[in-house]
């Protein structure tokens, strides 16, 4: 193990809600390849990252199972060893004193849609990231949406319609349909973009003020409906990404933050069920709900975009 | 599941309970799932203490609130069937 990256390889810089982690690139490609994934070029150098992660994509032979939660299957490796996720699907260490450490990655992790598995090792590092920021944010499965300079965030199970409203959101600025931040502005919560991917490729990096947040629900027709406050929070601190940093398992302390962020963000928040239908008419029926301005409608669906390969 | 009012029950000390308004938010365990209580759901959680039987869980919630015992019986058998599934609440 050692504490120093090689200088001169290729960095790809990621913000998430102004968090920036570097990704150390040295093997040729990597660094293009994830700024293709991400669909976005390296982030403003001015400020230093808050931490730096050398990712190495290794060959292998075997086939590697692929978990849906890399925090389930983490270990940490004793004395001071690292981690390992997955048998050896992603190794690696991190030391939180200089926000320096490393991954590698099988490459079969680094390709088409499954790196958005290898993005959780990101969730991880944003984690990591946020604790030498003393900037609480919270990463949430959803899909969100700046419309007339306000944003709205939608969220549900899979199969609610995240990806749906994203897609018959065109014309608006679409953040993204997989995962988006609420942070704590100056003037209240703030809903920002995040570069991590659903199926959703043609996503804008974007900041707003959070007008609202929409438990989705399908229905006959475009409705809001009151939620209890209880059942509010209970939806919304299920999606919250579990707040796990590199060198770290879940805890005990892990699953309570979730509740307690999700009652925070809830108290100041207006939530609502949105049942719809998958046309673009819901958005007259938030319109008139959030008093929109006149004229808030998206236009046609863009068409489907294929993923990249990252690795 | 069909649970015997005899059965003794506590909460599942892992799963992180917060109250919110006039009912609870509760998390699986593993945070796999998450839960939503309304008033009537958290009175009947705070019966669980360890101690008192379903039956006498049943008896208060009759005392509380305008519920006949043929009803409250088989709400509170429900009840406790998806939490025990859910893994919220063990068997004293």
């Amino acid at each position: 193990m050692t504490t120093d990256t090689a200088p001169n390889h290729p960095e790809y810089h990621l913000d998430v809600g102004g968090a920036v982690i570097a990704l150390t690139c040295p093997q040729p490609g990597l660094a293009e390849g994830l700024a293709a994934w991400f669909d976005r070029p390296s982030a403003d150098r001015s400020g230093p990252p808050l931490v730096t992660l050398e990712v190495t994509v290794a060959e292998h032979d075997d086939q590697p199972a692929f978990p849906r939660s890399l925090l389930t299957s983490k270990r940490l490796l004793p004395d001071g060893g690292g981690f390992d996720i997955a048998d050896g699907l992603i190794t690696g260490w991190y030391d939180r004193a200089t926000g320096r450490g490393a991954v590698r990655v099988k490459a079969a992790l680094m390709t088409g849609r499954l790196t958005r598995i290898f993005e959780q090792v990101i969730y991880q590092a944003h984690a990591s990231a946020r604790q030498r920021l003393g900037q609480p944010a919270w990463l949430i499965h959803s899909s969100a949406v700046i419309a007339g300079g306000q944003g709205f965030l939608f969220v549900g199970p899979s199969g609610a319609g995240k990806s749906t409203v994203a897609r018959l959101s065109a014309g608006l600025q679409v953040l993204g349909d997989e995962m988006s931040l609420v942070r704590r502005g100056a003037d209240g919560w703030e809903l920002v973009g995040t570069p991590f991917n659903g199926t959703f490729r043609d996503k804008t990096p974007g900041v707003a003020p959070l007008r609202a947040i929409l438990l989705l629900e399908h229905g006959p027709a475009h409705e809001l409906a009151e939620v209890s406050s209880s059942e509010a929070v209970a939806v919304l601190a299920g999606e919250i990404v579990p707040p796990v940093g590199l060198d770290e398992l879940p805890g005990a302390t892990t699953l309570p933050s979730m509740v307690d962020a999700a009652r925070l963000i809830a108290r100041d928040t207006t939530l609502k069920y949105l049942r719809f239908r998958p046309d673009a008419g819901f958005w007259q029926t938030l319109a008139a709900g959030f008093g929109l301005p006149d004229g808030i409608r998206p236009t046609a669906p863009p068409a489907e975009r294929g993923a990249p390969d990252a690795g | 599941m069909q649970v015997d009012l005899s059965s003794v029950l506590a909460p599942n000390e892992h799963c992180p309970v917060r109250e919110v308004g006039s009912g609870l938010v509760l998390m699986a365990a593993e945070g796999t799932s998450t839960h939503s209580l309304d008033e009537i759901g958290a009175f009947i959680w705070r019966q669980f203490d360890g101690r008192r039987n379903l039956a006498e869980v049943v008896d208060a919630l009759i005392a509380e609130y305008d519920v006949d015992q043929k009803q409250a019986t088989e709400d509170v058998q429900a009840f406790v069937a998806q939490l025990l599934e859910a893994g919220l609440v063990l068997t004293a």
